[in-house]
């Protein structure tokens, strides 16, 4: 049930994204909103339906650009895998922690990105300032969605509290 | 421990398996772009509802705060379009009134021309202020060359006669005044008689023997001979023939020709007369100016 809350938490902020750029806004002032969810499954949610689901939400926003099927899946799965390993000696709690893990997974899954999809797309100096940017923004957007996605958690009578990885895998 | 560890694998195989199909997705779609474009078209399919909402609300914000905008833009436009409005109006009035003066001296320029009259156009600036003589007030006076006795006619008819002049105005005693007189012939008959005033609207043609047949409607024009108006000139037409049992004349009404309510120019014509004052008129001249003679 939460996983599928975190599906639609996920749609909906893939929503958001899309309407944010109908209506102008520059490209790095707009949150990866969908790299913020994976970071909390990466947290809280050690799993194999954790990995299947940051799978998944990548597989999703490779499918709304309509270019490339599977960097961003990839890109995530890195994200995930790395914070995952990374919750198990790290406390989330504080905001600063959430927001500072939010940009560095922000600016590991765009380089990621890059990496796999170099051949079909070269880097400028521009991709990087945007990366920047969107790790900025989706900082700090990542309070509201950890707070957002806890509940759905805590609904499902899941601990995110402390040392959540460990809790909720088991 | 053992279960977390075991996690851990699964976790961390489950993760390199889904990156590797990552990675095999990836080099396939480079290869085969339409397979992105299949999934692109069912996530579009997901999240066009709430784009398209929040395109609605989008635009109807827009539109709100632009018709609040333009509310404010429009309250001032339309002040400043009732002004230029207002001002457009007086202008088109002038303009108007401008075009009908225009119309109205054209009438008056051909009339002297066809009549060969060489005179001064003046308007009517005003009537006479003790209503006690029907008189007319010109904008023209002895700087224009207006004198006393001075010809004043319309191309209805024959107005009346100056009186009195100043520097910038001359008085005008009208046909239908009583102090006034016409030399007059029938137009028919050609007997001659001299036309009077007799009230507001009404003169009166004196010195018509009874033997003459005067008929109603036939029209009066002045003989030339008094002096004062070229022979020519419609004065009016008979309104009204008396029969009276007593004395040699007919009584005889004229209705003059030209409206005296509605004139606005006129012209002065000089006469014979005009050097030394009205010369068949009882009224005295009066107020004449040194430049005016």
């Amino acid at each position: 049930m939460r996983l599928l809350v975190c599906f639609f938490v996920a749609v909906m902020l893939l929503s958001i994204q899309g309407i944010l750029h109908s209506v102008g806004v520059p490209a790095w002032l707009i949150p990866q909103g969908l790299l913020v969810c994976v970071v909390f499954l990466a947290f809280y949610e050690f799993s194999l339906a954790g990995v299947v689901m940051a799978f998944l939400l990548g597989l999703l926003l490779d499918m709304s650009s309509g270019v490339l099927l599977g960097p961003w899946a990839g890109s995530y799965i890195i994200v995930y895998a790395i914070f995952a390993f990374l919750s198990q000696r790290l406390f989330v709690e504080s905001v600063v922690v959430k927001m500072s893990v939010v940009a560095v997974g922000t600016i590991l899954g765009g380089i990621v990105f890059l990496l796999l999809a170099f051949e079909y797309q070269s880097v400028s100096r521009e991709d990087l300032v945007v990366l920047c940017g969107q790790a900025l923004a989706s900082a700090a957007v990542a309070p509201v969605v950890f707070k957002v996605l806890s509940r759905a958690w805590r609904r499902s009578g899941v601990s995110v509290s402390g040392r959540a990885g460990i809790v909720s895998a088991v | 421990m053992r279960r977390e560890i075991s996690s851990k694998t699964h976790v961390g195989l489950a993760c390199l398996g889904l990156f590797t199909v990552a990675l095999f997705l990836t080099a396939y779609s480079v290869k085969n772009p339409a397979l992105a474009r299949v999934g692109s078209a069912l996530v579009l399919k997901c999240i066009t509802p709430a784009l398209g909402a929040a395109d609605t609300l989008r635009n109807h914000a827009s539109s709100v705060w632009n018709g609040y905008i333009n509310l404010i833009g429009t309250a001032r436009q339309n002040g400043e379009l009732r002004a230029e409005l207002q001002a457009l109006q007086s202008r088109v009035a002038l303009l108007g009134e401008a075009q009908r003066e225009n119309s109205r001296l054209r009438e008056l320029l051909k009339f002297s021309s066809e009549r060969q009259l060489h005179g001064v156009t003046a308007a009517v600036i005003g009537g006479d202020p003790s209503g006690w003589v029907k008189g007319l007030l010109v904008d023209r006076g002895s700087t224009s060359g207006v004198a006393p006795g001075m010809a004043v006619i319309h191309p209805q008819g024959v107005v009346g006669q100056v009186v009195a002049v100043t520097a910038y105005s001359a008085k005008v005693l009208l046909v239908s005044d009583h102090a006034s007189g016409v030399d007059v012939l029938m137009e028919t008959s050609r007997a001659r008689g001299v036309v009077e005033g007799a009230g507001e609207r009404v003169c009166e043609l004196k010195f018509v023997t009874k033997d003459i047949s005067v008929k109603v409607g036939e029209q009066v024009i002045t003989s030339g001979m008094d002096g004062v108006y070229p022979k020519g000139l419609v004065v009016g037409h008979v309104a009204q023939v008396g029969n009276s049992s007593v004395g040699l004349f007919q009584p005889v009404e004229i209705k003059p020709s030209v409206d005296f309510a509605r004139l606005e120019e006129v012209l002065l014509v000089p006469s014979a007369a005009s050097a030394t004052g009205a010369a068949v008129l009882n009224y005295p001249a009066q107020g004449v100016e040194k430049g005016g003679e």
